[in-house]
């Protein structure tokens, strides 16, 4: 067995392209997808009968579908509908829709698990619940909030991997690009494994310090002078 | 303590045939209550009566299921409002609510905010007070409690104590008509119960219109100008405290106060 490090060198452009694509879809999908989680999240526990009902089919029904074929319905199926989506953005589309589902679950989850009692102060001074979340709910369901959000940004990284298949230029497909070229599937998987896990760290790393930052009042608990 | 001169004529609290229930549970059972400017009441009564719910129906944190509420003449809840749609009805309700401080038995500061910046939050977010008449008043209402020196302590740093005289600081803030205390020292280890009543005594000499739920029949016999006693919902007996405490009338009322007075050193 050989491992030819000249494969990785000689097409290193072909794999830049490919970690820049990689990053851009990851984080327009998260960006997107945080959005519209919220919304979710936010409608989901309105209390409102209809939002809510809504918001649970529409989670129900995506986070229950794989990711690819939400990328070949939102690729091959929306043309016959008139909607003629290029490759990136049906992909970028459909992976902040499938985060979406589980983004919009995990604040749920992080705004539920802040004490009732903080909501309950928060209305009687005279917030409305809108305002109440923001300043009150929000700041403290962040410690709640950022592990499994960790887990779950790595796991939309990861899956932009599977949106090779319809055509976005994303490293994976640069690896198989290359592999046509050089038949060396080892040391192009070898690289672009690494490439991932390089990316998913630094997207651990960078949450841990967020963490850290935003849970620090908790932390404080030694008496002033 | 009540002072003839400022009595309105509307009582500042007035409710009307409230009625709650828990599901099955029938927690309000029509009740009817007047409470007058400045004036200091107390509720006691055995756990399960209604007390609390009765304290969370008034600001609304509980939906009365019927009934009416007036605070200083205005309705609580939507009111008119109620047919014009869910936002209007929502935003006067939180007008409303501005009106009536809560005082929690535990507390519920905001951990994330140190004792200075729970006070100011909601005047400046919800009453949109330019941020340093919130900082003047929230130095007065901190040296009100004593507690100028923990301005900058988060809530995790104070002790029981202290963490509930800056709840009762916070809802001072908002200038409330009216002020009410759920239980405010059951969390309390005993010997700091006597700083959060201090404070409450002082706000009653300052003629602040007060319902108070509490079990401290001491506090009740010094601060209150009538106690009320509730069982299952209702108002069974009401009186200035000493009355109530030593000679109730009904039956219910007699065999509690027997039984709570037995328990407690009593002057």
């Amino acid at each position: 067995m050989s491992f030819d490090i000249a494969v990785i060198t000689t097409y290193w452009p072909l794999f830049a392209k490919g970690i820049a694509s990689t990053v851009l879809i990851s984080v327009l999908s998260i960006l997107l997808g945080l959005f519209l989680g919220l919304v979710l999240a936010l409608l989901r526990i309105s209390g409102n009968r209809w939002f809510s009902g809504l918001s649970t089919l529409f989670i129900e029904i995506i986070r229950n579908i794989p990711i690819l074929i939400i990328a070949f319905l939102a690729f091959y199926g929306l043309p016959s509908y008139g909607i003629r989506l290029e490759a990136n953005l049906a992909g970028v589309l459909s992976l902040s829709v499938y985060s979406s589902a589980y983004f919009a679950e995990i604040i749920r989850g992080a705004i539920l698990a802040v004490p009732k009692g903080q909501m309950q102060s928060a209305r009687a001074v005279g917030m409305s619940h809108l305002l109440a979340i923001q300043r009150i709910i929000f700041p403290q369901m962040l410690s709640y909030l950022i592990p499994p959000l960790t887990s779950q940004l790595i796991m939309t990284i990861k899956a932009s991997s599977v949106l090779s298949i319809i055509t976005v230029t994303e490293l994976t497909m640069s690896a198989a690009k290359v592999i046509s070229i050089t038949y060396s599937p080892v040391e192009v998987y070898a690289l672009i494994a690494s490439l991932y896990w390089l990316l998913c760290l630094s997207i651990e790393f960078g949450m841990g310090l967020l963490e850290r930052r935003v849970t620090r009042y908790q932390l404080i608990t030694t008496k002033l002078p | 303590m009540l002072n003839p001169q400022t009595i309105d004529q509307t009582p500042m609290l007035s409710i009307q045939n409230l009625h709650k229930w828990f599901g099955e549970l029938h927690v309000l059972q029509g009740l009817n209550l007047e409470v007058e400017q400045s004036e200091v009441v107390c509720i006691v009564g055995p756990s399960g009566s209604g007390k609390s719910t009765l304290l969370r129906c008034i600001n609304f944190l509980e939906k009365p299921d019927s009934g009416q509420i007036f605070v200083a003449g205005q309705q609580m809840g939507c009111g008119v409002d109620c047919k014009r749609g869910f936002w209007r009805s929502e935003s006067r309700l939180n007008l409303m609510r501005a009106q009536v401080g809560l005082v929690f038995q535990e507390f519920n500061l905001w951990p994330h905010m140190t004792a200075f910046q729970n006070i100011v939050e909601a005047p400046i977010h919800v009453k949109g007070m330019p941020s340093s008449s919130a900082r003047e008043l929230a130095f007065k209402l901190l040296d009100r409690v004593s507690l100028l020196d923990k301005k900058d302590a988060y809530p995790s740093q104070l002790s029981g104590g202290q963490k509930q005289r800056v709840a009762i600081a916070r809802a001072l803030a908002m200038e409330p008509k009216i002020m009410l205390f759920d239980e405010p020292t059951s969390a309390l280890d005993i010997e700091l119960i006597g700083e959060v009543l201090k404070v409450m005594k002082s706000l009653v000499q300052e003629g602040m219109t007060m319902v108070v739920v509490t079990h401290e029949l001491r506090f009740a016999a010094e601060a209150a100008d009538r106690v009320i006693f509730m069982d299952n919902g209702l108002i069974v007996e009401q009186a200035p405290p000493h009355q109530l405490f030593h000679e109730p009338t009904t039956a219910r009322a007699q065999r509690f106060f027997a039984q709570v007075l037995g328990h407690t050193l009593w002057p």
